[in-house]
């Protein structure tokens, strides 16, 4: 995962933030809670199984585009 | 007439026949023309297929102009028919995918019912429960909200909420670009932040959140993870955070195990009315 730190003189009370500029996909990964929850909420989800999911969840990350402001 | 856009008539009609001709005469005269028009119109359905909202009015637009060139073989132009009949294809496809799009765009929002609640609170508690056994922190300690947008705010939704007891942090606004999670919504990408207890008690500002909103927020966080989701055109954000401290290594690894929990909220927060 790439992040970036925020600048700290303006943070105030928080003592250290990132903005996470990239998610590795294969870092996303299913979970057993995760799966039992799509399982049993299978019409939220167009009946995709917990493996279509993680493919689009990994390409949603993968493909958000990078930002010119991502400093503060 | 030497130009078929030079019109002796003022109709409508004319003129439809005059651009139509000329269209249809340029590609069937140039193959290569033909073939760009083609994959111009492919690419814009492939836009429509992949919800890019910003090229749905570009797609009925081409996909006009495709109906245009077909509709100017009935005026004796010398488009093959093959090429015709493909591109007709390719047209109302993107003419229907643009519609249904701008149509579904528009469509009312629908309310916050219990069954939305129900089901995004118990995807919060399974988010929030995952980061406390990953952390090595007790799961009570871990807490979990939804934020929506409110005119230049973040409002929290009170019904969206996990593990939150305090009633006046319910009612936490963050202006947008300001806190945490007003800096992750105007980024549009998820901000892992740990806080300092001593500024925190200290009355610090946060992040220049404004002080009446900083009262507000529990004053033994330690880490919070702001999530806007779906990342890059946020239609909400969302929040893990807890009352025991972590490292900032095991804060960020979070990020990519609520990814997922992001896509389940967003399954059931698409196109609810929030605020």
């Amino acid at each position: 995962m790439l992040t970036k730190p925020l600048e700290l003189k303006a943070l105030g009370a928080v003592s250290s933030a990132r903005v996470v500029v990239r998610v590795d996909p294969e870092d996303i990964e299913l979970s057993d809670r995760f799966i039992q929850f799509v399982k049993d909420n299978a019409d939220a989800f167009g009946n995709r199984t917990p493996d279509e999911i993680l493919a689009e969840v990994r390409h949603q990350y993968v493909l958000t585009p990078d930002k010119e402001d991502l400093g503060q | 007439m030497d130009n078929p856009l030079l019109l002796d008539s003022g109709s409508v009609w004319d003129f439809f026949k005059a651009i139509g001709d000329a269209l249809a005469k340029s590609v069937a005269g140039n193959v290569f023309l033909a073939a760009i028009v083609l994959v111009v119109l492919i690419v814009f359905v492939a836009a429509v297929a992949s919800k890019q909202q910003v090229l749905y009015v570009s797609a009925a637009v081409t996909g006009g102009v495709a109906i245009i060139l077909v509709g100017a073989l009935s005026f004796g132009a010398s488009l093959p028919i093959w090429y015709a009949a493909v591109l007709l294809v390719v047209a109302l496809v993107a003419v229907a995918g643009a519609i249904f799009a701008l149509i579904r765009g528009r469509a009312k929002p629908k309310p916050l019912d219990q069954a939305v609640i129900s089901a995004v609170t118990t995807a919060l508690s399974e988010a929030a429960d995952e980061v406390a056994g990953f952390l090595g922190v007790a799961r009570h300690s871990v807490r979990a909200n939804v934020f929506a947008p409110a005119g230049a705010n973040l409002r929290i939704v009170p019904a969206l909420t996990v593990r939150m007891n305090d009633p006046r942090e319910l009612t936490l606004e963050i202006p947008v670009g300001k806190g945490v999670v007003g800096t992750a919504w105007k980024l549009c990408r998820p901000i892992p932040a740990r806080f300092d207890p001593g500024a925190l008690h200290g009355g610090k500002p946060w992040l220049l959140l404004p002080p009446a909103q900083a009262a507000k927020v529990n004053r033994d966080l330690r880490w919070v993870v702001a999530m806007p989701t779906p990342p890059g055109k946020p239609t909400f954000a969302w929040a893990i955070d807890g009352l025991e401290d972590a490292t900032d290594d095991k804060v960020d690894a979070t990020v990519p195990k609520l990814a997922k929990w992001g896509y389940a909220l967003d399954a059931y927060l698409s196109g609810v009315k929030l605020t």
